[in-house]
C-alpha cells in the first residue's frame, strides 16, 4: 500500500463522510428507503487491505456518521460487520479458476451488484434491527430493509459507475 | 504463554472483530436513552425471573424448618383444644354454655413492624378494629406470648411487647402452679425476669413458665419461657430468676391474635364487687 493509495482512500474517506452527511442522509422516499451510500466506501477499499485493517477503518467509518446521526454504536456495529464480512464475500464470489483479483473496480458488473447487494443487505439488516432492537416492529422492519437495500444499492451502482474517475480509467 | 500469544496472533482478527462488536453494543446501550431503558427492561426481567426461581428452589430447602413450625404450633393448638375440654369436664359439667368452649378465639395477625433494641418496644400488625381487634386483648405466636395489644386503628394495631419496661404478664410455674409474674429486665430480647415467687418454693433450672388463668388477657397454660437461671441471695425473701423467653421476638412473623369473649363479662364482675366491698 503507497502514499499515492492511502491519500486517495483518505480523500475518498472524506468524500464519502461528507456526500452521507450532508446529502444522503435527506434522502428518504416514503418513510421506507433510506440510503446509506457511505458503505461503499467500504466496498470499495484496496484488495490487499489487511483484514484487522479493514475492521478498524469499518469501525472508524460507522463511527464517525454515527456520530452524525446520534446513533451511537449502531452504524459502527455495521460497519465493523461488513468489514469482517467482506473477505469471505468476496471470495465466494470469485470463480476458482480466475487469478488473483487485482481490484475490486475490476469485478465485472454483476458481480459487482451481487457483492454490494450482500454487503448491503447485511449492512441495513444489522442497523435497522439495532435501531429498533426489538421483534416486536419484524414486519415493518423487513419492509424497511428490504427497499433501504434497494435504495443504497442502486445509488452505489451509480456512483460507482457513472463517476468521472471511472470514466477516465476506462480511457486509460 | 508462547502458544497463548500465538493462538492470539492466529485469531487475531476474530478477536478484533469481537472486541470491536462488543463496544458498539456496549456504546449504543449507554449512549442511546431508548436502548438503554430497553436493555435495562429484558435484563431487569430476566433477572427477576431467575429470583424468583432461586427463591422457589430455595422454599424446598426450608420446608423441613417450616413442617417443624407447623407441626410445633399444631401440638400447641391441640394441647389448647384438651385444656379447655378439661376445662369443660372438670368444672363445668353440667353447663353447655358455647361461650365457654369457645372462650378463647385466635386471629392470625401479620407483624409489620417490629422492634427489640429498644427500652420500649412495641410491635404493629395488620389486624385492626375492622377485624374485632380492640385494646387489651393478648397476642401470642406459636412459640409462646407476644404481648398485649395497647391501641388499634381501621387496619393496624400496636402491641405492647413483652420486651416493654411497663409490661407485666401474670405466670406460674407449671408443674406446681406457683405463681409470680414475669417481667422483662431490658436488654436481652430473649430473656426476662420472675419475679414475686417466695424462697420456699421447690424451683430449679428448665422448668416452664406459663400464663396463669389470674388475668383475663391471656388463656391459662400459654408458654412464656423456660427457666435458665435460679438465684437466691441469703437475705432476700424472693427467688431472682432468669427465664428464657420461647418466644423469638427477632424472628416474628405471624401471631395470633386471643380474643377473650368473657372478658367484658369477667373485668366488669370484678370491678362491681371491688366497688360494692369499698362502699
Amino acid at each position: 500500500m503507497n502514499n499515492k493509495v492511502i491519500v486517495s482512500q483518505t480523500v475518498f474517506f472524506a468524500l464519502y463522510v461528507i456526500l452521507q452527511v450532508f446529502v444522503a442522509k435527506y434522502l428518504e422516499l416514503f418513510d421506507v428507503a433510506f440510503c446509506f451510500l457511505y458503505i461503499n466506501f467500504i466496498f470499495n477499499l484496496p484488495h490487499d487491505t489487511k483484514h484487522e485493517f479493514l475492521l478498524l477503518l469499518g469501525f472508524v467509518m460507522g463511527f464517525v456518521i454515527d456520530s452524525f446521526y446520534n446513533t451511537w454504536g449502531i452504524q459502527s456495529a455495521a460497519c465493523v460487520f461488513i468489514a469482517f464480512a467482506r473477505p469471505f464475500i468476496i471470495k465466494i464470489l470469485t470463480p476458482k479458476n480466475a487469478g488473483e483479483e487485482s481490484e475490486i473496480r475490476d469485478m465485472g458488473f454483476l458481480r459487482f451488484g451481487l457483492y454490494a447487494l450482500i454487503l448491503t443487505f447485511l449492512h441495513h439488516s444489522i442497523i435497522f434491527f439495532l435501531e429498533v432492537a426489538h421483534f416486536k416492529y419484524f414486519f415493518s422492519t423487513v419492509v424497511k430493509i428490504f427497499f433501504s437495500t434497494i435504495f443504497t444499492l442502486v445509488i452505489i451502482i451509480i456512483i460507482q459507475y457513472l463517476s468521472p474517475k471511472k470514466a477516465t480509467k476506462a480511457h486509460e | 504463554m508462547q502458544s497463548l500469544f500465538l493462538l492470539i496472533k492466529r485469531f487475531r482478527t476474530p478477536i478484533l472483530f469481537l472486541l470491536l462488536e462488543i463496544f458498539c453494543l456496549i456504546l449504543i446501550v449507554s449512549r442511546n436513552r431508548y436502548h438503554n431503558t430497553i436493555f435495562y427492561n429484558i435484563s431487569s426481567e430476566y433477572t427477576g425471573k431467575l429470583l424468583g426461581f432461586s427463591n422457589s428452589v430455595w422454599e424446598y430447602f426450608n420446608l423441613q424448618e417450616e413442617n417443624k413450625k407447623l407441626a410445633q404450633e399444631n401440638a400447641q393448638l391441640r394441647y389448647l383444644v384438651s385444656k379447655t375440654q378439661y376445662t369443660l369436664k372438670g368444672q363445668t359439667k353440667n353447663i353447655r354454655d358455647s361461650s365457654i368452649v369457645n372462650q378463647y378465639q385466635f386471629d392470625v395477625a401479620k407483624v409489620v413492624n417490629n422492634s427489640t433494641h429498644k427500652s420500649n418496644n412495641y410491635i404493629t400488625i395488620n389486624r385492626g378494629r375492622i377485624h374485632g381487634v380492640k385494646p387489651g386483648m393478648g397476642v401470642i405466636s406459636p412459640e409462646g406470648v407476644v404481648g398485649k395489644v395497647k391501641s388499634c386503628s381501621d387496619h393496624y394495631s400496636i402491641v405492647v411487647s413483652l420486651l416493654h419496661s411497663k409490661m407485666r404478664i401474670s405466670s406460674e410455674i407449671k408443674k406446681n402452679n406457683s405463681l409470680g409474674y414475669v417481667q422483662w429486665a431490658g436488654g436481652d430480647p430473649s430473656k426476662a425476669k420472675m419475679l414475686d415467687l417466695p424462697r420456699h418454693l421447690d424451683i430449679k433450672k428448665k422448668d416452664t413458665v406459663v400464663t396463669s388463668g389470674y388475668n383475663s388477657t391471656f388463656p391459662p397454660g400459654i408458654t412464656i419461657g423456660v427457666i435458665q437461671n435460679v438465684g437466691l441471695k441469703s437475705e432476700e425473701t424472693f427467688f431472682d430468676i432468669d427465664v428464657q423467653l420461647s418466644t423469638e421476638f427477632n424472628q416474628l412473623s405471624y401471631v395470633y391474635i386471643i380474643k377473650n369473649r368473657l372478658k367484658l363479662e369477667q373485668e366488669k364482675l370484678e370491678k362491681e364487687s371491688f366497688e360494692d366491698i369499698d362502699e
